[in-house]
């Protein structure tokens, strides 16, 4: 009976697991790029590594920007700040199980952001 | 020899009846319409540059400005830019690239600040310590985001 019962419990734990494509992708930076989703950087092994942005904006002063910051477990970091529009309402797409990558210039600005806001990306936990 | 005489004249009178009825009729199906157009009168106008109007160059002007300005909001004048605020978080960013850390209190004072900068003085602060994190100038010691 009892084995009975432990081969129920595996097989719930086997059906759970396989229940559609996860993918854990850890902050990864290379040269002037970096991408990686919050919940894979949240969930890592190490207390290192960190994705995200902050959406910024300005009522008196008519504008908003962003600025978004990366590090990865060996502890490079990577920063950009922009105001362009074309930009700024991508990072506001972001959310907590987002997947995010963006590039960065020599003067500091973000050239490009992407975000990702599919299923398998793993949700922080 | 009189029934015959009577038959025959009752024949041709049927015929010339006949043949009467039928040319009225044809007369009437071919109705002819007769449409005529009045000829159209074309006006010529001619004015002269006297009598156009008796309006200025630049009264028309005014009046366009006028119509222009009453359609559009006023464009609010441009914020007076503090340059005070900008050297304090210009010396934030500095002090922090010349110790080569960025602490949590280095946060703090620029987010104090943020909020009373124009969009050219945020861009050439939060650019100038993106580019001395990258670069390896500065060290962060913040928990998370160095701003």
């Amino acid at each position: 009976m009892k084995k009975l019962l432990a081969l129920t419990l595996l097989l719930s734990a086997a059906g759970l697991g396989v229940a559609g494509s996860k993918t854990n992708r850890t902050v990864y930076i290379s040269g002037n790029w970096v991408s990686g989703s919050l919940g894979g950087a949240r969930n890592s092994g190490d207390t290192t590594q960190y994705i995200g942005c902050y959406v910024y904006g300005n009522e008196a002063s008519n504008f908003k920007s962003m600025y978004c910051s990366a590090r990865d477990v060996s502890g490079t970091h990577l920063n950009c700040y922009s105001d362009a529009p074309a930009v700024v309402d991508i990072a506001g797409r972001l959310n907590s199980d987002s997947f995010l990558q963006f590039t960065v210039n020599t003067a500091g600005d973000c050239m490009s952001i992407r975000v990702d806001n599919y299923s398998y990306d793993v949700p922080k936990q | 020899m009189k029934r015959h005489a009577l038959t025959a004249l009752a024949l041709v009178a049927a015929f010339v009846i006949g043949r009467l009825t039928l040319a009225a009729d044809s007369s009437a199906t071919h109705t002819e319409r007769v449409v005529e157009r009045q000829p159209i009168e074309r006006r010529i106008v001619q004015t002269s540059s006297s009598s156009t109007s008796s309006l200025t160059a630049d009264e028309v002007r005014s009046i366009v400005n006028e119509a222009l300005a009453a359609r559009e909001p006023a464009a609010e004048p441009p914020k007076p830019v503090d340059t005070a605020v900008l050297s304090q978080a210009q010396a934030v960013v500095a002090t922090s690239i010349a110790s080569g850390r960025w602490t949590a209190a280095d946060r703090e004072q620029l987010r104090a600040v943020m909020d009373h900068l124009s969009k050219d003085q945020m861009r050439e602060v939060m650019t100038s310590l993106a580019r001395a994190i990258n670069d390896g100038r500065v060290k962060l010691e913040t928990d998370g985001s160095p701003v």
